[in-house]
């Protein structure tokens, strides 16, 4: 028999064996099931707590906080923001947004550099240069024409303690700001401070308290409606709320 | 010899055949063909038939028993027969009437571009087919959407979660229900869904 024949009847078995392989793989109901399961297991969780994603030992207080939030947004923010929507273009919002995002970019680099991501930093700070010449102080998103330039998640001090595997400590629900995490709190003090006490601490105090009231106006509209739609579909929305946020960081700290 | 050959070459491209279309079944056009469905049965019934026929085609592609019982998660032991029954048509008609909501809420028609972008197999029976949508107004940006599927006993692949942004709808749900579960019964929980459901 030539090479070639030889070399066929090899193949032809071994396709056979790994066919037979496939066939014997019949798993039924339960099985398919306990594979799914264990997609969704957290085992580093509380035994009888598998499925709560954090520690809230002040929950009662946070429940209390949450109505109060509630209130807050939908009877004073969200107004608020739909009024400010009506009476502001959607250019001018649009170049507000791109001018606040360019604006505290540097905090993001800082923090991807202390999370060794030297590659995003780098496309952040160069998308930071082109912005502020070219796309005058940041109004104009001009870096995101480059494709290369497009992905540029903001990074915060919180998803750099996150990747040092500092957890979330506990769940806590803060007047008017919402959900965070000890951990996360902590890291929004420390941005905070290195934007006003030392990046911009030049400015003006009036020019600092204007961007410290229009910065949010501008940019929440988006977020209560991310929320309604969520407290819509849930069933507790306390806790719906609680595990989104969860989740949504843990997915920032991956990336 | 040479017919000894020839057939064994027949055989060897008959199996590459079969073990392509045996491994590797595609599940992108497969959810793109249902979802396209959904939204021509939206965009296309008359207004009287409309919610049916879009509640049938939902529960055809979604499987929600499997939805139910993750949700659940472990307390589901503690849910009798009759328990598991009604709390999954109650959980599913939820599901379905905020989806059908927040479509009518937004628009009359559904015209959105979605973009398939692959499939990923987690294991023989579970695969994730990703697509994502542009975000308006914002160019480059888009909401990335996970489909995740299952294969059941009838052969058929159905989507048991749905991970926007990252986010695990199964997993949000499992917290609440847990939540509610480790100081109420079953019932307690199974009635505030019926009761969302009916206040509709």
């Amino acid at each position: 028999m030539s090479k070639f024949s030889c070399f066929l009847l090899l193949f032809l078995t071994l396709s056979l064996y790994l066919n037979s392989a496939f066939a014997e793989e019949n798993i039924d109901d339960d099985d398919l099931f306990s594979e799914l399961e264990a997609e969704y297991e957290t085992p580093d969780n509380k035994k009888g707590k598998e499925e709560i994603s954090v520690n809230d030992p002040f929950q009662s207080f946070n429940r209390a906080m949450f109505v109060f939030n509630d209130k807050i947004y939908i009877y004073v923010l969200d107004p608020v923001s739909k009024g400010y929507e009506k009476i502001t273009p959607k250019v001018v919002r649009k170049g507000l947004g791109n001018f606040f995002t360019n604006l505290f970019k540097p905090i993001s680099v800082l923090n991807n550099l202390l999370q060794f991501q030297f590659k995003d930093a780098g496309k952040q700070t160069a998308s930071f240069v082109i912005n502020t010449t070219v796309g005058l102080l940041g109004i104009f998103d001009v870096s995101s024409k480059f494709p290369s330039l497009q992905k540029k998640e903001k990074e915060d001090f919180g998803q750099t303690l996150g990747r040092y595997g500092i957890g979330d400590g506990f769940y806590i629900v803060l007047p008017f700001l919402g959900p965070t995490t000890l951990r996360d709190s902590m890291g929004m003090t420390f941005d905070s401070y290195l934007t006003y006490q030392e990046y911009l601490k030049d400015l003006d105090n009036d020019v600092i308290t204007t961007i410290k009231i229009v910065h949010p106006i501008n940019s929440m509209g988006p977020q209560i409606n991310q929320y309604k739609e969520l407290k819509k579909i849930a069933v507790d929305p306390y806790t719906a709320i609680r595990n989104g946020y969860i989740q949504k960081r843990k997915k920032d700290i991956k990336e | 010899m040479k017919i000894l050959k020839v057939f064994l070459i027949v055989i060897f491209l008959l199996t590459i055949i079969a073990n392509a279309s045996f491994s590797e079944e595609n599940l992108v056009p497969f959810l793109k063909s249902k979802i396209d469905t959904v939204i021509d049965i939206y965009n296309n019934s008359k207004s009287d038939e409309k919610k049916i026929r879009f509640e049938k085609e939902i529960k055809q592609i979604f499987d929600f028993n499997t939805i139910s019982r993750l949700s659940v998660a472990r307390k589901w032991r503690k849910f009798s027969k009759e328990d598991k029954e009604k709390f999954t048509q109650y959980f599913s008609k939820l599901l379905i009437n905020t989806y059908y909501d927040k479509l009518k809420n937004d628009t009359d028609k559904i015209e959105v571009t979605i973009e398939y972008l692959k499939q990923e197999k987690i294991k023989e029976k579970i695969r994730v087919v990703k697509t994502r949508i542009p975000v308006a107004d914002k160019k480059g940006v888009f909401t990335p959407i996970d489909y995740r599927l299952l294969k059941n006993k009838e052969g058929d692949w159905k989507i048991y979660d749905i991970h926007v942004e990252g986010i695990s709808l199964i997993k949000n749900y499992r917290e609440q229900f847990a939540e509610i579960l480790m100081k109420n019964p079953p019932e307690y929980l199974i009635n505030k869904v019926k009761n969302m459901v009916e206040k509709k």
